[in-house]
This record gives C-alpha cells, structure tokens and sequence, in this order.
C-alpha cells in the first residue's frame, strides 16, 4: 500500500518537472533564437514477484508472472531544434540562419559559444558582438566612418565606407554544425556549449556542406509554440491531478485498514 | 478460525496489488510508448483450508452429498500488458518516430537485443540514431549512421540521408499473444529465447509523430474507485466475521 503511494509520487514530480520546462518555454515564447525544451519520461524498473516464463513443469511455463511497476522517472529534457519563424526587421546586423548552423560567439574567459540568436549590435570599438558584448568569433571589425554594412548569404561581410561608391569587403561569418545539436549544453544567454553527447563542431560557410545561408534583416524568432504549450500545459496539470487521486485514494484504504479492528 | 477472514483478507490484499498497478499506469500517463498493465486475479482453494472446512450443507444432504463449500481465496495470479496503441501525438521533430500498427522497434541495450515502441529518439556524438539512453536503434543492417545531415523517415523505415537511402529501420513483430515482458525504460523483452522476432506487417513509420501512454484516466480513475470500495467491503466482511466471532466466544457460552 504505501508503495501505491510512492508510485504516484513519482508521477506527480514528473508532472512537476514537465511543468517547470513548459514554464521556461513559454517564458522565452519572445525570446529571439530560443528553442524549446522537452521533458521525457519512461517507466521506472519492475518489481518481479513471480518472473513470467519460468517453468511451472517439466512442460509448461508461467505465462505471465508478476512484475510491478514503480512509478515513472525524467529521463531527459532535450531542446527541440526545428526552425523558428522569421520576422523583418530591416537592422542591417540583425542576422538569421536558413537551415542548420550556429553562429559561433567568443566568451570573455576564451571558450567559444553557440547560438543561433543572430541580434547583433556594434561596441565602441567597431566589433560586431551580442546583445551582451561577447564578439563574433572570426572576429568582424566595421570601420567608424561606415555608412552602411552589408551581409550576404555565404557570409561574406562588406561595408560601404563615407565617401566611397564601392564596397569593401571585411571578413567573413563562419558557421559551426554539430552532430546532434539536442546534447549542446545551454549556458543562457542564448548560448550553447558543445558536450562530449554533441560531437565537436565542425565550421564552413554559409550556403555549402549543408550549412544554412544568412539572412540580413531578419531574426530567427523563438521556436515555441503557445497553443501546444497550453495544451500540453493542460495535460500536465491533470495529470498530476489523477496521481494526486490515486495517492487519496491509497490514503483512504489505509484509513479502512486502520479501521479493521474496531 | 472461520475461513472467511483469510478469504477477506486475501481479497484486500489483491486488490492492494490492482491499486498499485492503477498508480503505475496513472503516474506513466505521459510517458512515451507506455503499455498499461492489467492484473489477473485468480481465486485458490488452497489444500488445507479445504479438508478443514469441506462442508457439506446440511440441507442439501438428502438431495446430493457433493454440494460442499469450499472456501476459495483471491490471489493475483499475473499482471499482463495491455498493448493496444497509444494515440499519435504530431511534434515536428524529425528524430520522433511512431509505428502506426503492430511491431516494436530494436534497440541494441548492454544486456542485449531489446524492443520498444518509445520512439523518441535522439543522435549520439558518432551520430548513430539512439534512445535516450544512449542505446543504438537497430536497422536492417546494424547501427544507424546519419551523421549531420538532414534527416528523412518514410512509411517504409527507409532512412534518407540528403537524397540517398542509407539503410531500413528494423520494426519486428512477435506471434500474438504478446508473450513479452517489461523491463522499465519502456523496453519489453520476449519471456524466453524460443519466442523469436519476425518481420512486421501492416505497420508504418511515421516521423514526426509520438506514440503518447495508452493509459486512459477516465476509466483508471473508475477503476480505482472500483478497488476502493471492494476493498471497504472487505474490511466489512473482516469485521462482521471479527464479531460473530466474538458473539460466538463471548455471548454463546455466558452463563447468567
């Protein structure tokens, strides 16, 4: 009986934690490159009270045996890499990626990030960088007198400097693949770190080897949908409703044992 | 003893065991590929209760010698599988495989060939197609590689790797009845090595698709209440045996 009652703890935290991670997507349904979280859960193991297919005779077996289960466990929260919508914004560094790749960021302590939140600004010193400062990483420098900066889709970078009628061209966007982006590790900041799950990056230009081409002017949105969160939102919370039943319902048998010697 | 205090108690106890699979299956109703489990209650007359209180009615006796009673205690016998399928449940994800129809997937665990029908799948850092726990999915010919590219899954199983066929997902069916058991992770496991896997028939491979728990509330929840009242009743029955009992002992005899 008091097993009833962990079996059904155990559904009600996973519930809890299916909860928090829609919570998180939904917080981030605005946030620019984000992408959306998923809780999966599996059975726990099985207590074997009689283990089917053991002989019962020389000539016949168990056919089905006694296995209980024991609730059920998180066995991941994996981020869900489909392609966000795009939204126009006309910002000439507001880049986004077509189809696979990461724009690779340089960390203050030297370790490079991934993201794919391609809002980008300038720093004092002309360095195209994140909203939170960190450079892109080959590193872009725009000169101060620039009028206008253009991206094109293989990633070149030109400016068209005051004064001058033609562009000059000033480096290039790299782009970084993994082999399976779900085991990147997110750090916040809209940025991911490779983990040994991930494989190391592989780089290459925009446009070949399967990499995605650059859009100018463009923001990858957040991948998060509303409405399938609500409803999974919904599923969760009645799910945890129906464990936290079975969990009375194992409190009130317990009661009527108690209740058996009068 | 009056038998019927071990056939309550024996009922009670049953009916713990159907609450405890009720909660199972309650708390796997978001699990991926989850099979609900049944038990099976089966009702022994065991062999010293019987020749203690082989009883025959008094009643019936000028009639027919053999209308006896035979105390009869309930026990669960087993706990089956229930593999209907679950519903289809669309999520976009290009590693998030369904099979619409009978069969279970292959994956390759440590302690052997195990099958399953949790389709979320995910890439490992070799990127070979794998569970969640890090056990390859097995194709028609072993492991399945898809390296970076793009992904694509038709009805068939064939995997498509940027336009080129690379190999087939290996979907296995087993003679009905289901003779498999489970061992959590959401992996079955056929009962001995003589039931052997054959080819699936009738089952398509849907990507993009989930198979959801075939765990339905409404009629756990029913259930349940179901286990809670029988299990009232027995506790009734224990208690109205308790008293005559103590009638019997305490009333019966009194002198005044």
């Amino acid at each position: 009986m008091l097993r009833t009652l962990w079996i059904a703890a155990s559904g009600m935290e996973a519930q809890t934690l299916n909860i928090d991670v829609i919570a998180n997507n939904l917080a981030n349904v605005n946030t620019c490159g984000f992408k959306r979280s998923r809780a999966d859960f599996q059975d726990l193991m099985y207590q074997t009270l009689r283990p089917p297919g053991v002989a019962s005779s020389q000539a016949t077996e168990v056919p089905t045996g006694i296995q209980l289960g024991q609730g059920t466990r998180p066995v991941s929260v994996q981020k869900i890499f489909i392609q966000g919508d795009y939204q126009q914004t006309q910002n000439e560094l507001d880049l986004a990626i077509e189809g696979d790749g990461f724009f690779q960021i340089m960390q203050p302590n030297g370790e490079i990030a991934y993201t794919r939140a391609g809002a980008f600004k300038l720093d004092s010193e002309g360095r195209i960088v994140t909203s939170d400062g960190f450079p892109i990483e080959p590193e872009l420098s725009v000169p101060w007198d620039s009028k206008s900066i253009y991206v094109g889709t293989d990633g070149t970078v030109s400016v068209l400097e005051a004064g001058q009628t033609e562009p000059v061209q000033i480096g290039n966007i790299q782009l970084a693949k993994f082999v399976n982006p779900a085991g990147l590790q997110s750090i916040g900041r809209n940025l991911y770190l490779p983990t040994s799950s991930s494989g190391e990056a592989t780089t290459g230009t925009p446009g070949e080897d399967g990499f995605g081409t650059i859009a100018q002017g463009y923001l990858e949105m957040s991948n998060v949908s509303v409405v399938e969160e609500m409803v999974d939102m919904i599923i969760a919370q009645r799910a945890y409703e129906i464990n936290s039943k079975a969990i009375q319902t194992a409190d009130e048998m317990l009661q009527i044992a108690n209740n058996m010697r009068r | 003893m009056k038998p019927s205090i071990y056939i309550a108690a024996s009922g009670a106890l049953a009916n713990q065991f159907r609450m405890e699979i009720l909660a199972n299956n309650l708390s796997n109703l978001d699990t991926v590929g989850f099979k609900k489990d049944q038990a099976i209650l089966r009702g022994i007359t065991p062999f010293n209760l019987l020749s203690e209180n082989l009883y025959i009615a008094p009643r019936f006796q000028s009639q027919s010698p053999f209308i006896v009673y035979a105390p009869t205690l309930v026990v669960l016998d087993g706990t089956t599988s229930d593999f209907s399928p679950g519903q289809l449940k669309a999520t976009n994800n290009s590693l998030d495989l369904a099979l619409d129809g009978p069969g279970f997937f292959s994956v390759d665990t440590p302690e052997g060939i195990r099958y399953t029908r949790k389709g979320n799948f995910t890439l490992n850092q070799k990127g070979e197609i794998v569970t969640e726990e890090g056990f390859p999915l097995l194709g028609e010919g072993g492991k399945i590689k898809v390296g970076g590219g793009e992904v694509a899954i038709n009805s068939k199983g064939e995997v498509i790797i940027n336009g080129s066929p690379v190999d087939r997902i290996k979907v296995v069916d087993f003679p009905r009845p289901y003779r498999l058991k489970k061992q959590g992770n959401g992996l079955f496991v056929p009962l001995n090595s003589r039931i052997k896997e054959k080819p699936a028939e009738g089952v398509e491979v849907k990507q993009g698709y989930l198979e959801t728990s075939n765990v339905d509330p409404v009629d756990t929840l029913v259930k349940m209440i179901e286990v809670l009242r029988t299990y009232e009743s027995f506790q009734k029955l224990i208690q109205a045996t308790d008293e005559s009992m103590a009638k019997a002992i305490n009333e019966v005899g009194k002198t005044r």
